[in-house]
């Protein structure tokens, strides 16, 4: 992947197309028609900002035995790579900063504490090889907390490219770019879950049910039902979803925003 | 009752007092009501077969005994008595070393702590702030405000968080629950298995091309890695799923400009080791989406 020689973010940024360009751009991606489209959008959006290259992490933890990682890459596909093989996410520090916090940061900038700090370390090794020498975090917050989230990593070959005048402007940006990708990739997560699941309006209503706190019998009485056939139902749920029992099913359904 | 049967009834019990180091003498044995066990239960080991009378002591010393040591008194349990929780006839009680040291301890703990006091009940925190019940925000919002007005009440609060007025005419229906928010539920250890045998069940799939829509799908024979390809306006889209039963799902998505991009991922990639059959089909299926080579 070519990397853009630019001069400086401060350059950039007075040139009064650059939010413009932006812009068009991330009001693009809300109605991008599948995730090829998507990472082309981000490529093209790292690039109207001045960066490189970028990366969106979108962290989902399912239930206790699993959690699921999507990355959208416009950035050096050896960097994927070598990302799965040395089993990144398991102490990717951009990724468990945006657990933790809302605010963007320049990676290498930051060492404050140690967490931060880790971000500039892991900035300055591996991923300084791949195209990150200078990277920003934005995190994507959602309201599922900690059980899903998102994080965008714009990342610079040049050193300090994100330190430098104008990065106040890029961060606004960023966000914005940040949260639509977001927004688009739950979107796509719940319908390939619709999909896969084949989950009916009457079982949704049962998690409705659920997350209300009805027991069974109340279950059963408002849907003139056996409390027996409940059980069956959200057992049967339960398989379908793939959760230990019915109330991680409608755990699941909330962070999935199926109810 | 036989004086020797109560006199090895004591020797027995002296002696398993002499091994853990605690004092056992006639007269402590008269106050937890230990009576001579019958001739024929004499046992041929050390441990000894007593009486044991119906006594606010000798319940509660039985109760902390159970709990401390199950396995000490486990027939012991098993007998019908024990579904009362007055005793009201004897029962046999295997007396060894541990039922001595307990008995000890147990006097003591009960001479200090006199009778025994209700137990308190434990605030989990699912029953904190907005996830407490209807009526304890209520409580606690009547203490900050200061409302002692029904109505005010009300309009302070609220309908309950997630309820319904269905719901909220039902009385109360409020259970706790796991929110998304939260840190998931750890499993138990056979729940986790169970999830475990369900998940390789439902992902292991022969290794087939499963055309959707206009992409191409190469899967290892474990359903652990796939690939996903598909063209996109003069370049290539490439998905990589890995997945495991149990632990984590990586998905990630690219796309490639050119060939020479594509192929450099492919020669890195350790799939080649592992699968050289699917890597081959990957790197040529991959070429054909840039018009057959680079």
């Amino acid at each position: 992947m070519a990397a853009h020689d630019l001069p400086d973010l401060g350059t950039l940024v007075a040139d009064p197309a650059y939010a413009v360009n932006v812009i068009s751009v991330v009001s693009r991606i809300a109605g991008a028609p599948d995730t090829g489209a998507v990472v082309r959008l981000l490529q093209d959006a790292a690039w109207g900002l001045g960066a490189d290259g970028a990366m969106f992490t979108s962290f989902v933890r399912d239930d206790a035995t699993l959690a699921s990682y999507r990355y959208l890459l416009a950035c050096d596909p050896m960097w994927a790579l070598h990302y799965a093989q040395n089993k990144s996410w398991l102490d990717d520090p951009w990724l468990r900063y945006a657990l933790y916090n809302t605010e963007p940061v320049v990676a290498e900038a930051s060492t404050e504490t140690t967490d931060v700090a880790s971000l500039g370390l892991w900035a300055g090794g591996a991923a300084t090889e791949f195209g990150f020498a200078s990277t920003l975090v934005i995190p994507a917050p959602t309201a599922a907390a900690q059980s899903r989230v998102g994080v965008l990593c714009l990342g610079s070959a040049h050193p300090g490219f994100f330190s430098g005048l104008g990065c106040a402007t890029l961060r606004c940006l960023a966000r914005g770019l940040a949260m639509e990708l977001g927004d688009w990739l739950h979107r796509q997560i719940r319908q390939e879950l619709i999909a896969r699941t084949r989950i009916t309006a009457d079982e949704l209503t049962l998690l409705r049910h659920e997350q209300q706190g009805h027991s069974s019998k109340a279950i059963a009485a408002a849907l003139s039902l056996e409390p027996k056939t409940i059980d069956c139902r959200f057992h049967r749920l339960s398989l379908k979803l793939g959760t230990a029992n019915r109330r991680a099913a409608v755990r699941l359904a909330e962070i999935y925003g199926l109810i | 009752m036989p004086r020797k049967a109560l006199a090895a009834t004591r020797a027995a019990l002296r002696s398993a007092a002499r091994a853990t180091g605690e004092a056992s003498t006639p007269s402590s044995l008269a106050k937890e009501n230990l009576r001579p066990a019958k001739p024929q239960d004499e046992p041929s080991t050390r441990a000894a077969i007593a009486y044991v009378r119906t006594s606010g002591t000798s319940c509660a010393l039985s109760n902390n005994v159970h709990n401390k040591a199950p396995g000490v008194c486990k027939h012991y349990w098993s007998s019908r008595f024990v579904t009362n929780q007055h005793w009201t006839r004897p029962a046999r009680l295997a007396v060894n070393s541990t039922h001595v040291r307990i008995a000890v301890r147990m006097r003591q703990a009960a001479a200090r702590s006199g009778p025994k006091r209700p137990a308190k009940k434990r605030i989990g925190p699912m029953e904190i702030g907005m996830n407490a019940e209807h009526s304890s925000r209520k409580a606690v919002i009547a203490a900050l405000t200061g409302a002692t007005d029904s109505a005010a009440l009300h309009a302070e609060l609220g309908a309950p968080m997630f309820a319904t007025a269905g719901a909220a005419d039902a009385g109360n229906t409020w259970a706790p629950r796991d929110h998304a928010a939260q840190p998931a539920r750890t499993l138990g250890p056979k729940a986790r298995v169970l999830m475990s045998r369900r998940r390789q069940r439902s992902d292991v799939s022969p290794t087939l091309d499963v055309a959707h829509h206009d992409a191409l799908r190469l899967t290892t024979v474990d359903a652990g890695l796939s690939f996903t390809l598909k063209p996109a306006e003069g370049a290539l889209y490439l998905e990589r799923v890995q997945c495991r039963p149990i632990g984590t799902r990586i998905v990630q998505c690219m796309v490639f400009a050119n060939a020479q991009v594509f192929l450099r991922w492919c020669d890195a990639e350790p799939l080649r080791f592992d699968d050289p059959g699917l890597h081959h089909r990957l790197r040529h299926q991959g070429l054909e989406c840039f018009g057959g080579g680079p």
